[in-house]
């Protein structure tokens, strides 16, 4: 029995009428439903971004248990690519340090012209923003978004529209939030839109992602005076950042103007969410319902039109 | 350690794929070499023909890439469902030296990039650079001359625990 079986399995595998594995319906099935989905999301279908950033959020635990193994590895690489540039890095820090000694000095002497000034003129202090420095803890900079997750959200006060800033500069804000992670979306997303001043002129524009290592500055006023190596911070228009955090410098000649951003987005490890709330949310309701109600009749329009995704 | 062997090439492809949305400190553009991984593994399984990796399989995923990465839904599933595809084709006509096996691998890995690149300018409705994509098949291919030899040296393994069972299993 035990031989005739043997026999048999011998002639069932050896019958074959070719080798290799075959196609079986199930697969053309999956095509068609990944193909329904890809085409879903070039729609941009509601549905979709909402599944998948739940999706996203239930797979969050795993991401976080993938880390722990991968932080060796991702301390060597670090650890090699400091190694490699530690020369020119020693190098520019001592010339960089030169520089700030100077200003140093000059920094304190302002700084104690601007106290005096203010408390003969009764400024009222800036406004602190409370912060809260979060692991990333996924990467999803690829061909289609440039953006990073964090773990910290809901449960930590994080809010959307949050700015997220490291120790060189904005890297983004917060554009997706649930209970234990955020989504930031970096400031070289195709849809990420920054205000911006530019230089020592304070020169109004908009930074605008473009997937690329260096975002476009777009919306220039004619005839602004801008140069490469301008420094370039956000200007606070339309109140979603705070005014003066630094973002780069002007780079690429004033015909397609960009930015070489400080921060070093591909190598974001930990970031700081600061917990800036626009300023103008209460103002700007205010100011419409005055003027339904006939009380003011000169209500400002606002600054900059309502921005779309670039194509 | 059955059940270790059989879920061996379904367990590769899901690391691999978790590991390519894991912040390694890569430039965006060098980081499309890391969803070209579990190419490596889907072929290689694929044309084993011992290796159970069925095709829900990989789509799932493709499916779970494409969550984490915050990409479009469904890009990464038809990739490596492309992979697939391309190993099945392979198989059926399988290389005898190993020199022709790695001309095979490589070509797989080329054509994989390429539906990649045609998918996301389809998605765009643009020509995207391909230099990106170009870069990242030859580094892929360059990591697959090592990647191969250790799955087939961990499914060996794999292979002989197993077996090492069955015979405990007989002489009882």
């Amino acid at each position: 029995m035990t031989q005739l079986k043997d026999h048999n399995l011998f002639l069932r595998r050896t019958d074959r009428e070719a080798p290799g594995k075959h196609m079986r319906p199930l697969l053309l099935l999956l095509v068609f439903v990944a193909s329904g989905l890809l085409l879903l999301s070039r729609l941009d279908h509601s549905m979709v971004s909402d599944v998948r950033w739940r999706a996203s959020t239930w797979l969050s635990p795993v991401l976080r248990g993938a880390l722990i193994p991968a932080e060796p590895v991702r301390e060597i690489g670090r650890s090699i690519s400091a190694q490699v540039d530690l020369s020119h890095e020693l190098e520019r820090l001592r010339q960089e340090n030169q520089k700030l000694e100077s200003w140093k000095w000059r920094a304190q002497q302002l700084e104690s012209k601007v106290a005096d000034l203010e408390a003969l003129a009764k400024t009222v202090p800036e406004q602190k923003i409370d912060f809260l420095t979060s692991r990333v803890i996924a990467d999803s900079s690829g061909v289609f978004v440039r953006s990073v997750t964090i773990d910290a959200g809901r449960k930590r006060n994080v809010k959307e529209g949050y700015p997220v800033i490291n120790g060189d500069g904005l890297v983004g804000r917060i554009v997706d939030v649930a209970p234990a992670v955020s989504r930031v979306l970096l400031a070289t997303d195709l849809n990420s839109r920054i205000p911006v001043r530019i230089g020592p002129n304070a020169v109004r524009g908009i930074l605008a992602g473009d997937n690329s290592a260096r975002p476009r500055l777009i919306y220039i006023p004619e005839g602004a005076n801008i140069a490469n190596g301008d420094d370039v911070a956000t200007s606070g228009v339309g109140g979603v950042f705070p005014e003066g955090l630094r973002l780069g410098t002007v780079v690429g000649g004033l015909s397609d103007p960009r930015v070489a951003l400080r921060a070093d987005l591909d190598r974001l490890s930990y970031v700081s969410v600061l917990f800036f709330a626009d300023p103008f949310r209460g103002v700007t309701g205010d100011l419409s319902q005055r003027k339904v109600s006939g009380e003011a009749h000169n209500a400002i329009p606002p600054v900059y039109p309502r921005l779309r995704a670039a194509p | 350690m059955k059940w270790v062997r059989a879920s061996l090439p379904v367990l590769s492809v899901a690391l691999l794929s978790l590991a390519a949305a894991l912040p390694w400190g890569l430039a965006a553009e060098d980081r499309f070499v890391l969803p070209l991984l579990p190419v490596i593994a889907i072929y290689h399984w694929t044309l084993d023909p011992d290796a159970w990796l069925p095709d829900w399989a990989i789509f799932l995923a493709g499916l779970m890439l494409d969550v984490l990465t915050q990409g479009p839904l469904g890009y990464w599933a038809l990739v490596y469902l492309c992979a697939y595809a391309v190993a099945m084709l392979v198989s059926r006509r399988p290389a005898a030296s190993a020199l022709g096996r790695m001309a095979t691998l490589a070509f797989a890995i080329v054509a994989v990039t390429g539906f990649a690149w045609l998918l996301a300018s389809l998605y765009f409705l643009q020509l995207l650079r391909w230099q990106p994509y170009a870069w990242s098949a030859l580094v892929t291919i360059i990591l697959a001359f090592a990647l191969t030899p250790f799955l087939g040296i961990t499914w060996s393994g794999a292979k002989s625990a197993a077996r090492g069972m069955r015979l405990t299993r007989g002489s009882q």
